[in-house]
């Protein structure tokens, strides 16, 4: 898949990865996060007088959204649904002025019918490589053999 | 720890409304500007009949919700959030739904604590679940 879009579900295979731009995380970024969210803690309560943490559903979502933007397809054209995130790990904290890259990679693809379940790990990473959340979800997306019949 | 917050332990936010602004700004924050939140005509024809808010709206305000009123209850001291399990969105959450979220405390021990997370819309259906779990902060 790396370099074409994926469109159906044996578009893919496992081991495809998708690498999404780098995304500068400024104090303006956490502070207008904070205002929507009312999830106030950094702002409000910090632990320490250091550079603002990035609330850490805001890094996680943040994150995943890049992905939108990556080489390859996250998200194909005959998605079916989203599964949810079976589980998401907080590995450390970001803080403002950090740079974050995030990738999915394909690591099992699973039969369902008409369909078939995209599971990927995603990873999002410092400019130091430091992994700070990693997650793993899986997306349902319709198979070309079932539409064809 | 464990001595002050027990298995069973829980609270139910207060509620606040999904708003056309609040998808704008959350695919703003994230660079989520997919047809499925933002393309009225289109979503018209879909399944939905309408625009769906991204789930993470949902997962979000399951934090922010509880803020002021429960903060101790939401980050007791000494703790930070370490990971979630079980993430579902499990019912699309449309513009004018109003989202209360129900945390409930399903482990608790002298170095973790773990909430089960449960958002629910204006007829008590859930449409976000999961779990938090929390550890002391080394």
């Amino acid at each position: 898949m790396d370099g074409q879009a994926a469109v159906w579900f044996e578009d893919y295979t496992e081991g495809d990865r998708v690498l999404s731009p780098r995304r500068h995380i400024g104090v303006d970024d956490i502070k207008a996060y904070v205002r929507f969210s009312n999830d106030v803690q950094t702002l409000l309560h910090p632990a320490d007088d250091g550079p603002l943490v990035v609330p850490p559903l805001y890094l996680f979502s943040l994150g995943v959204g890049l992905l939108l933007h990556g080489t390859g397809t996250y998200i194909p054209r005959q998605f079916v649904a989203f599964f949810g995130f079976d589980a998401i790990e907080f590995h450390d904290e970001a803080r403002a002025g950090d740079t974050i890259r995030s990738s999915a990679t394909v690591t099992e693809l699973t039969d369902r019918g008409r369909n078939g379940l995209v599971h990927y790990l995603h990873e999002t990473r410092d400019g130091n490589d430091r992994l700070l959340v990693s997650s793993r979800q899986r997306i349902l997306v319709r198979r070309k053999a079932a539409a064809d019949e | 720890m464990s001595e002050r917050v027990r298995v069973g332990d829980q609270r139910l936010s207060k509620g606040r409304t999904v708003t056309d602004a609040d998808v704008v700004i959350w695919a703003g924050l994230v660079h989520d500007f997919t047809s499925l939140h933002m393309d009225a005509e289109l979503m018209r024809t879909s399944f939905f009949g309408r625009t769906i808010a991204h789930g993470y709206i949902a997962m979000t305000m399951s934090v922010g919700l509880f803020f002021p009123e429960d903060r101790d209850f939401l980050r007791p001291t000494g703790l930070r959030t370490v990971g979630w399990d079980e993430v579902r969105f499990e019912r699309p959450v449309h513009v004018g739904d109003t989202l209360r979220c129900r945390r409930t405390v399903v482990a608790v021990t002298d170095q973790l604590l773990v909430h089960r997370v449960e958002v629910l819309n204006q007829d008590n259906a859930v449409v976000m679940s999961g779990q938090e779990r929390f550890a002391f902060v080394v």
